[in-house]
């Protein structure tokens, strides 16, 4: 499964604690990106095009927006939200987050609550393709025709293309040299098989 | 991401000590289409001779230096124009300097190594350059001639386009590079001069550095200060 460096939300007026956490972050062997978002009227708009993978958020700043956040947090369901909490949490506040870290907590428990995040969202969703898919998608690269692609792998002509439309729409690559280097950079074939 | 641990550039820095600091200076001064360096200039001298806001030349200045942006700072509408200057610069350099530049490399290295796999790179990448200069071409032909056009005519344009548009359009071109390295440091087996897969490889991530402060001069500079003045504050 191959490794994509995740990107993390610190949600926090405070700039001394938000680049305090970057620069903590930045020494960390995590594999992320940090970034300090202070505009959390539109938050919605950062998270979708700075595809953020998990906010590090001080709970004050959805105290009087619950409603918004939970539609943030409806929007965009991979998403982990961790509470960087200065006090004891409301339990119904707790019950918004995935994980708590508590302002005074050690560098090391910092980084270790965040990585176990990193280490739970490797799994690929809906975009990986079925082992058919793969099967179709090495035939491609070849460079055979659906009718030929339909003998090798003894199915029919419609079953290989609407595994092929599947294809286009999950890797969104229509050519055939991005289809050979998503298959070779998913471990879909070898550099030696072309 | 490729980091510099450098200096913190400041208005009392003297220019030619910034780019000594931190070679990509060079190009960022460019950029801001200023050519003319002078021995003693500092960073105010340089931004007051040039009409430069200093915040801003100093803002982008520290993002290639390795630090975050500083949001405290708040943008008059006509940085606007500097801002704009600044991207379609750089889109020139990525354009006509960089893209090529790797481009040509990729295949050099596929004449002396013979390697199949570089023929469906060089694909790959020319695809990639085409999907770069169409997406810049946009910004440059449509997106900033709009926004330009907010300040200059003093008043909403009659026009469907808005930041919403430019927004919606603007994409993530920096991913593919991921693909580039990997395939640069795991799926080439070459007993040959390794020289220009070297080369090759520290442009991609000389390439993927500047584009990253690319897009966070677009999304936290230009986008925030457009909403600014379409809202007319």
């Amino acid at each position: 499964m191959e490794k994509k460096r995740k990107n993390l939300a610190i949600v926090e007026n405070a700039p001394i604690i938000s680049e305090g956490i970057q620069n903590l972050l930045q020494k960390s062997h995590l594999f992320i990106k940090s970034i300090w978002i202070k505009d959390v009227e539109n938050l919605h708009f950062h998270v979708d095009r700075l595809k953020i993978d998990i906010i590090l958020i001080n709970p004050t700043c959805i105290l009087n927006k619950v409603k918004y956040f939970s539609q943030i947090k409806n929007n965009f369901p991979h998403i982990k939200w961790i509470a960087l909490t200065y006090s004891i949490l409301d339990k119904e506040i707790q019950s918004f987050f995935d994980e708590v870290i508590p302002i005074n907590d050690s560098y090391d428990s910092i980084t270790r609550k965040i990585d176990y995040f990193l280490a739970n969202s490797e799994i690929e969703g809906v975009h990986a393709l079925t082992e058919r898919e793969q099967n179709v998608l090495k035939e491609i690269i070849k460079g055979h025709s659906n009718k030929e692609i339909a003998d090798i792998l003894n199915i029919s002509i419609h079953t290989v293309m609407s595994h092929r439309k599947n294809i286009y729409q999950k890797t969104d690559i229509k050519s055939q040299a991005g289809l050979t280097v998503y298959a070779l950079t998913h471990n879909i074939v070898s550099i030696e098989s072309l | 991401m490729y980091l510099h641990s450098k200096i913190f550039v400041s208005a009392e820095n003297r220019v030619t000590d910034i780019i000594k600091e931190n070679p990509l200076m060079m190009l960022v001064i460019e950029n801001f289409g200023v050519y003319d360096i002078k021995k003693e200039q500092t960073v105010a001298q340089l931004c007051q001779k040039n009409k430069i806001n200093e915040s801003l030349f100093i803002q982008i200045c520290n993002l290639h230096n390795g630090y975050y942006l500083d949001h405290s700072i708040e943008y008059q509408n006509e940085d606007l124009f500097t801002i704009i200057k600044y991207l379609q610069n750089s889109h020139l350099y990525y354009t006509q300097e960089k893209y090529p530049e790797i481009l040509s490399d990729i295949k050099k290295l596929h004449d002396i190594s013979k390697l199949d796999i570089l023929k469906i790179i060089e694909q790959y990448f020319e695809e990639y350059f085409n999907e770069v200069r169409d997406h810049m071409r946009y910004e440059d032909r449509i997106a900033f001639p709009y926004f330009k056009n907010l300040i200059l005519e003093n008043k909403n344009t009659e026009s469907d386009y808005s930041s919403t548009t430019y927004r919606e359009h603007h994409t993530d071109i920096e991913s593919k590079l991921d693909a580039l390295k990997e395939l640069f440091i795991e799926h080439i087996h070459f007993q040959g001069p390794n020289h220009l897969r070297r080369k090759i490889l520290s442009d991609i991530y000389e390439l993927e550095f500047e584009l990253y402060i690319h897009s966070s001069i677009e999304d936290l500079i230009l986008i925030p200060l457009v909403d600014q003045i379409e809202k007319g504050v």
